[in-house]
């Protein structure tokens, strides 16, 4: 549903991305990988429509992405960002109400405010919904923000598939909660949602992606079909840094720990 | 913490726009000499051909429709004008301490009203004067557009605006406009411009009813455009990108924010000067009853704003009667502790300061 091809994105001189082709299909959980200042997040931002790529295109549902309005792109796809600053008072409602700003013109419908409320109890969150957005933990507020894309993409009748990316969204938060947002975006798929994840926690990536895209210095290092199938020598050369596989006992899967110290 | 959690949006509306008109009344009553209020009746019932209750006074019914009435109203407008300004500012810069006085929007204007007032009947525009009464509004608005495209300029950087930077800025284009409006005061022949103090404190005195309609139409106009942004502004809090991707134009957004803006606040300044404060504080208030989506920021800012300022004017000529006071001194005084103790409550409740951009 959603292609790139070729895709290359050059900012002041430098190609931050370069020529990357990749097909991504619904309902599966697709995990971008790779070190600080790999292109992780400009390919994503590609892939949503919010930069524009330099050269080669992409396509979402056989049609280039470029020729997509803004509101269209909207009501297709949610992004969730690392961290959230939010300057004025505002209540965790209003933040998830603002997922629907696609779907209604002046005041929300039955339908958006019966979503939001749906999105609060997916998130486990509905007893903070009148408190102030800025007195919540950082854990909390990133659920809030979740709560708030869910909502965005969340059915309303509407056919065809959804696309739910991830940037980094649990970079700042304990283990808890990072094992509960993906838990609830790796449930997503099983609705034949696409998700598409900046991830950085390599063991925390195997245990939910179908599939491991790895960058370096903005190339395509290499796309696994199977999460089985990595080694540790895709990873010692994405990530500059010795680590052996062992096998996760619970799922089988490899789990990667690091190799006696780091030598320069 | 909001006062007013509890109560609908249109309550307050219904009570402000009861308190508002109250004021009104209560503004053209008092000054150097006080109407009594069987004679604003009076003047009206003459005014419409019925019959008058007592004796009709002409003075006084000259004083009251030619300049209190007209003066009320250029107070209810502008009053409304900038504060509906300091709230989309404020959403727009996503930064609480963001007003037209500080970012040079309204120094500007008053640079290009006074360079109008000097200039403008000299050749230099011979060919803008099939503009008429209009050049001095387009040329405020020309001030403070430029004004405040310097000062967004030099402080956003790739999405977002570095408070130190923008106010920064935003000094020395208020000094660079001050220096400008300063320096043609002196060389003005026409009284009012001469007056430095007109523009630097703003003064009602001078409203007449063609500048009240002027101001009353962009006014209505740019406040009718704003509250459809007000959707986009609330998005617009979580970050640029982040509104983007809730589908919306962010750059087409902003630029046509700041024109608007730009317009509602130069417009008001060519005719009563720059006032400081207001635009700062009311939205604030607002918050602090209930909450900051952006709808009932810009509704709640044109009726409060209006109100403030009715009674702002009104202290202005009473403190110190029969004399008058430049308006400005009164928001200033008024404005500046509200800030303060905006600055210190947002300490103590927050800690993390609030006013990072």
């Amino acid at each position: 549903m959603l292609k790139a091809d070729n895709v290359t994105f050059i900012i002041e001189n430098q190609k931050l991305v370069e020529g990357i082709s990749l097909e991504f299909k619904p309902g599966t959980f697709n995990v971008i990988m790779g070190q600080n200042g790999a292109g992780k997040s400009t390919l994503l931002r590609l892939l949503a429509g919010s930069s524009r790529a330099t050269e080669g295109e992409i396509t979402l549902f056989g049609r280039n992405i470029k020729n997509y309005k803004e509101i269209e792109l909207a009501k297709i796809r949610a992004v969730l960002s690392q961290h959230y600053e939010i300057s004025f008072p505002i209540t965790v409602q209003d933040v998830v109400m603002m997922g629907r700003y696609p779907h209604f013109k002046n005041e929300p419908g039955p339908v958006d405010i019966e979503i939001m409320e749906e999105t609060l109890r997916l998130m486990g969150i509905e007893n903070l919904k009148e408190r102030n957005y800025d007195t919540l933990s950082g854990g909390e507020a990133q659920k809030a923000q979740m709560a708030r894309v869910l909502s965005q993409i969340r059915h309303d009748g509407g056919s065809g598939g959804k696309i739910l990316f991830l940037d980094e969204p649990v970079s700042q938060l304990d283990i808890h909660y990072q094992y509960f947002m993906l838990q609830v975006a790796k449930k997503l798929t099983r609705e034949n949602v696409l998700v598409i994840a900046v991830l950085h926690d390599l063991n925390l990536a195997l245990n939910y992606a179908d599939n491991i895209i790895f960058l370096k210095k903005g190339k395509l290092v290499s796309e696994f079909a199977s999460v089985y199938e990595i080694g540790s020598d895709i990873i010692n050369k994405v990530f500059d840094i010795e680590m052996e596989s062992i096998t996760n006992p619970f799922s089988s899967k490899p789990y990667f720990i690091v190799k006696g110290e780091m030598t320069q | 913490m909001k006062l007013l959690k509890n109560i609908k949006y249109g309550t307050i509306y219904a009570f402000l726009s009861v308190l508002l008109f109250c004021l009104i009344i209560l503004s053209t009553r008092v000054g150097a000499v006080n109407i009594p209020y069987d004679s604003i009746i009076d003047y009206f019932r003459d005014v419409l051909g019925m019959r008058t209750y007592g004796e009709i006074n002409p003075v006084l019914e000259g004083l009251f429709f030619q300049i209190r009435l007209p003066r009320t109203f250029m107070c209810f407008i502008v009053g409304a004008a900038l504060s509906v300004s300091g709230a989309l500012m404020q959403s727009l810069f996503r930064n609480p301490i963001v007003e037209p006085g500080l970012v040079g929007t309204s120094a500007g204007s008053a640079l290009g009203a006074s360079f109008m007032f000097v200039f403008g009947k000299t050749a230099l525009f011979a060919g803008a004067a099939f503009l008429g009464e209009l050049m001095l509004p387009v040329s405020a608005f020309t001030g403070g557009l430029i004004a405040t495209m310097i000062v967004y300029r030099f402080s956003s950087y790739l999405g977002k605006v570095n408070v130190a930077t923008m106010i920064l800025a935003g000094i020395a284009v208020n000094a660079m406009a001050a220096g400008g409006t300063g320096f043609l005061s002196y060389i003005a022949r026409d009284p009012q411009a001469r007056s430095i103090t007109f523009w630097n404190l703003g003064t009602f005195s001078g409203a007449d009813w063609k500048s009240v309609v002027i101001v009353a139409i962009s006014t209505a106009v740019c406040i009718f455009l704003a509250y459809r942004y007000s959707k986009q502004l609330n998005a617009l809090q979580l970050g640029e990108r982040e509104a983007g991707y809730l589908g919306f134009n962010v750059e087409r957004m902003k630029i046509q924010l700041i024109l608007i803006n730009t317009l509602m606040v130069s417009i008001a300044t060519s005719m009563v000067g720059v006032i400081g404060f207001v635009g700062l504080t009311v939205p604030h208030m607002l918050r602090l009853l209930k909450g900051s989506d952006n709808r009932y920021l810009i509704i709640g800012s044109a009726l409060l704003g209006a109100i403030v300022m009715i009674v702002a004017d009104m202290a202005a000529r009473v403190v110190i009667a029969p004399a008058e006071m430049p308006i400005g001194i009164i928001t200033a005084f008024i404005g500046a502790p509200v800030f303060l103790f905006l600055l210190y409550r947002n300490r103590k409740t927050q800690g993390k300061g609030g006013f990072i951009a």
